[in-house]
């Protein structure tokens, strides 16, 4: 557990530094700010579009978060942990936060 | 001197319907130094990745019986977004290191290989030299019983390709199994006690031709004058 919480940490360090979250964010709110400034506003379907939009935002991050994966890296860290398993969990957690 | 690291037994690897690797048999003993060559796609690093579990062989077995460290060098190492004391410093504490330790141990390294300066500079910014010696450096933060390194010197400068010979030398008489892919005929002469060559997805032991060494190494010299 604490190889896989430095895994995690390792992630969300790499993936600060990088751009990727950027784009899917600035939609999320723009279309955040469309649903709900839009007279008069239905509170169930804004509440199912928001639902989707989430559902489409974390869709991208996952999608980019799984293309910045270097396979010499993942090979590197499979390596020193010795544990693809624990490795591969350790990526699925970081999705999950 | 004898004690059996990695055993390698009757390993075939197909990609498809191709034999990269047929019938490969090797063992690695403690303070070996093993020498992989060939030409490019003959099967160098996917017999290093087989050695050090990332990929499976198709046949045969790999036997790590004393489950020792390996550690790896790749050919190409990725420019992340890090700098590269975050990145070794992550690497060291994933590893199971102190933060201390770590510390200790990075500047010693970085020290080592002329990266003072270069340590706060992002990887994706830095030369492919360079990168490379962050590789070595994330491998050498544990000694590792086996060291794998694929084509170690590509890129380096002449001061940093004798810091690294004379780092590997220390290391395999400390112990360390050391088997390398290069084509930099010197470096086999300097660092290596056996030569392999793969061709044709076979593996054939061949005899250390001192001359060409001779030849190459004067080469060197000539080369380390020219610069000085």
């Amino acid at each position: 557990m604490k190889t896989i919480s430095k895994l995690i940490k390792y992630h969300i360090h790499l993936y600060m530094r990088s751009a990727n979250m950027v784009m899917p964010i600035t939609i999320y709110f723009i279309l955040l700010y469309f649903f709900y400034s839009t007279y008069p506003v239905d509170i169930v379907s804004n509440f199912t579009l928001t639902m989707v939009t989430v559902f489409f935002a974390m869709t991208w991050i996952g999608f980019l978060f799984h293309n910045a994966s270097d396979e010499i890296q993942d090979q590197l860290l499979i390596l020193k942990i010795q544990n693809s398993i624990c490795y591969y969990l350790s990526k699925v957690f970081f999705l999950l936060l | 001197m004898d004690e059996r690291l990695l055993d390698i037994k009757d390993m075939t690897k197909c990609y498809g319907k191709k034999e990269i690797l047929r019938n490969i048999n090797l063992s690695i003993h403690k303070g070996d130094s093993i020498a992989l060559t060939g030409h490019n796609g003959s099967g160098k690093t996917t017999l290093l990745k087989i050695m050090a579990g990332l990929v499976n062989p198709t046949l045969g077995t790999i036997n790590n019986p004393l489950h020792c460290l390996i550690n790896y060098i790749p050919e190409r190492f990725p420019p992340l977004n890090l700098t590269p004391r975050q990145y070794i410093r992550h690497m060291g504490l994933i590893e199971g290191l102190e933060g201390k330790e770590i510390s200790r141990k990075s500047q010693e390294l970085f020290e080592s290989f002329f990266m003072e300066g270069m340590d706060n500079i992002p990887m994706k910014h830095l030369s492919k030299g360079t990168l490379q010696k962050v590789a070595v450096i994330q491998a050498l933060l544990r000694t590792p019983s086996i060291l794998l390194l694929d084509e170690p010197l590509s890129g380096q400068d002449i001061d940093s390709q004798n810091l690294f010979i004379s780092l590997i030398n220390r290391l395999r008489h400390q112990g360390t199994a050391i088997v390398l892919s290069c084509h930099e005929k010197f470096l086999v002469h300097r660092i290596s006690s056996e030569v392999y060559e793969i061709a044709n997805g076979n593996l054939t032991k061949i005899l250390i031709d001192e001359s060409s060494f001779i030849e190459d190494d004067t080469r060197m010299e000539i080369y380390h004058e020219n610069h000085k």
